[in-house]
């Protein structure tokens, strides 16, 4: 029992440091805790707002879970010419910052400003169900990849229409969770519903914490966090245990859907609409040629800078949640998630509250704290890859490995055999530190490289032809890191 | 009467796997002796041999692996702790290493390593398959392969479940012919099958 306590301590230190710590000191020095008797725990005004963003994001997630479902079935269950280029342009559209997604969309419907094109929680459900649908996808092939080898051989030799109708139906309970995950992931969202002039709660705790009254802020966020904490136990704990079993690494026997080729290519369509549109009004005029060569340089160069950073938090969170799912510790996965759901803002200005008065000079000029804080948003998405990595190692394997010492097993057998799963969960980490704005806005020090606060600033100036070379530039790169994670889900195509 | 060294002693032992219930089992192997388990489909062989192994918790009764009692729950000895060696039903060798680099792990810092795993590759006839990697392999070379890594540290208590079920009729005999060896040295092997191989005893599980 010991020994199981230990082993879930040191895979929190990084989340116990950059959230909770932070989170509680904060809380108890704003009086959080002590209310004042005749007001409310949550004021209307801010009951309304919550009340908004689960519509926004209950429709969101619904929506991108459907568009997720039907991707996942017929990525899983067909073959085809390009799947790797549609599978890549699929999470391109995820690995893409918002805040470029926004500016591809504005670019795109061709008004001067979003603002006045997709004004209202319909253009907030539309932004998130776009950019969100490819990680459903990926959650249901996840799920696809933990069917047993011989159930999926048997799918095989059934004719095409019922192989798909049966595909469907077995993910049925892996789509309902799906669904209830995304929910939870989106409930944080701030930034795409910002660019739709939809106000969420997460922009109204910012609001509170910075300018209004901060304990107000606190205690809403309180009543998130009582909200999440069941509803994300309810969806890690209940169900049936993975079938632990590898997918068929290999596309034969699968049937050939020329329909189903026309849908994946049509699927597509927008993500690759939104690219060229991009590059098309990234293209300088030959007056700005030399402008917009130095713009480029120095959007490349800042993202080089903060390659290196992203990658630490990547790993380091990534590592964590491999560790804490390869020891089964259910709870410490909980804990490690929570901060995704919650607002980005709320742990930012916890440790900058907490650590910034002790922090050395020279500390608070690097990025240490906007690092740890970015690493304790990763939280999600590192439970869900080192869930998805122990589960995809078939038993016999694992069985097999019991039998060696638990330091040589994890580090020479497990380890190793979760890559194929880490490595793109790595590279999905990358991507969102790189585009992440709402802790960078409040922790990075002066003059700290940024393309996404850049581009996330020139949004609001409007500036449509630079932020497009911006978004551009992270477009490309969410591409490229999506080319990784396609590379590594490679199956044969 | 002579004084018999146990590699295996159960007592009583009831094991659980889902709703299904197993025992009391009561069974003792001698140091050098072979066992199989038989009994129809279902009736729990791989079960008690998982729960010998430490992979499924014992719920009563009691266990000892040469001569040392295993505690049953969480104080119990963890199945690496045991001295086994391990073949499971289904293939459970690495993909990602070499026949040869799976049984280096496993056999660790032993002496004489090399030549040992060179003389059962011989006897196993995998000798030119030790380099490969496991989807390099068929069916039957990887079950061999399997075994050959089970069997790489001397003198241990041996959980064969359906060892020979890929092999030919010259696989089986290699296969039984290496068993034979290893008890010889002191080594013990419990095996759920099937069908018994001539001169080995056999004790049956009935299904509940």
């Amino acid at each position: 029992m010991k020994n199981r306590a230990v082993g879930m301590i040191f895979p929190l230190l990084p989340v116990m440091i950059g959230f909770y710590i932070p989170i509680v000191m904060v809380a108890i020095e704003d009086q959080v805790f002590s209310p004042e008797p005749e007001t409310s725990i949550v004021a209307a005004a801010d009951l309304l707002v919550v009340l908004s963003t689960i519509r926004v994001v209950a429709m969101a997630a619904l929506l991108a879970t459907l568009i997720g479902l039907v991707d996942a079935i017929l990525l899983a269950g067909t073959r085809g010419p390009l799947r790797g280029f549609i599978l890549i342009l699929l999470l391109a559209s995820f690995l893409i910052p918002p805040a470029a997604l926004a500016s591809a969309v504005q670019a795109c419907v061709g008004a001067s400003t979003l603002r006045a094109t997709v004004r209202d929680e319909v253009g907030a459900v539309l932004l998130l169900s776009l950019r969100w649908a490819p990680v459903a996808a990926a959650i249901l092939l996840a799920a696809v990849s933990m069917w047993p080898r011989a159930q999926e051989r048997a799918l095989r030799s059934l004719p095409p229409g019922v192989a798909l109708v049966a595909r469907l139906r077995g993910l049925r309970p892996a789509a309902f969770r799906c669904a209830g995950l995304l929910l939870l992931l989106l409930l944080p969202a701030a930034e795409l519903p910002s660019y739709a002039g939809v106000e969420t709660v997460s922009q109204r705790i910012l609001a509170r914490l910075t300018v209004g009254d901060a304990a107000e802020g606190w205690r809403l966020a309180m009543v998130m966090m009582t909200l999440l904490v069941p509803a994300i136990y309810f969806l890690t704990s209940s169900g049936d245990e993975p079938a632990r079993a590898g997918h068929l690494n290999q596309v034969h026997g699968l049937p050939r859907l020329p329909w189903a080729n026309r849908f994946l290519f049509l699927r597509v369509l927008p993500a690759l609409a939104l690219i060229l549109v991009l590059f098309y009004t990234a293209w300088p005029r030959a007056s700005e040629v030399a402008i917009a060569g130095e713009e480029l340089v120095d959007a490349v160069s800042s993202i080089g800078l903060e390659l290196p950073r992203a990658l630490l938090a990547s790993v380091v969170a990534i590592l964590c949640g491999w560790r804490l799912a390869d020891g089964g510790h259910r709870i410490g996965l909980l804990l490690l998630c929570l901060p995704t759901m919650l607002p980005g803002s709320l742990g930012a200005i916890a440790v900058a509250r907490i650590y910034r008065p002790f922090l050395p000079l020279w500390l608070d000029d690097l990025p240490f704290l906007l690092t740890i804080t970015q690493m304790c948003k990763l939280g999600a998405l590192a439970a869900a890859g080192g869930f998805v990595a122990t589960c995809v190692l078939p038993a016999s394997e694992r069985v097999a490995a019991h039998l060696l010492s638990p330091t040589v097993a994890r580090w020479r057998i497990r380890l190793p055999r979760a890559l194929p799963v880490l490595i793109p969960a790595v590279g999905i980490g990358v991507a969102l530190v790189l585009g992440e704005v709402e802790s960078t806005l409040l922790l990075a020090p002066p003059g700290h490289p940024s393309t996404a606060l850049e581009l996330h600033q020139l949004m609001h100036f409007r500036n449509d032809e630079q932020a497009a070379r911006l978004a551009l530039v992270l477009a490309l790169l969410g591409a490229t890191l999506a080319l990784l994670v396609g590379r590594c889900w490679k199956r044969g195509d | 009467m002579a004084h018999r060294e146990l590699a295996l002693d159960l007592d009583q032992c009831v094991v659980t796997r889902g709703v299904a219930v197993i025992g009391p089992v009561t069974l003792q192997l001698e140091v050098g002796e072979q066992l199989a388990l038989t009994g129809p489909n279902g009736a729990g062989k791989s079960s008690l041999l998982l729960a010998i192994a430490g992979l499924l918790p014992v719920q009563s009764g009691t266990l000892s692996i040469a001569g040392q009692s295993i505690a049953s729950g969480a104080d119990g000895a963890e199945p690496w702790q045991r001295g086994i060696g391990w073949m499971g039903q289904e293939r459970g060798l690495w993909p990602h290493l070499s026949i040869e680099a799976q049984c280096r792990l496993v056999g660790g810092k032993k002496r004489k390593l090399d030549s040992r795993i060179a003389a059962l590759a011989e006897q196993l006839a995998i000798s030119d398959r030790l380099q490969r990697f496991p989807a390099q392999l068929s069916g039957g070379e990887a079950q061999r392969a399997e075994l050959l890594r089970a069997v790489i540290i001397p003198g241990r208590l041996l959980l064969l479940d359906e060892p020979f079920s890929a092999q030919n009729q010259d696989g089986r005999q290699r296969m039984q012919a290496l068993l034979d060896l290893l008890c010889t040295e002191g080594s013990s092997v419990l095996m759920a099958s099937h069908e018994v191989p001539e001169d080995w005893a056999s004790c049956s599980i009935e299904s509940n």
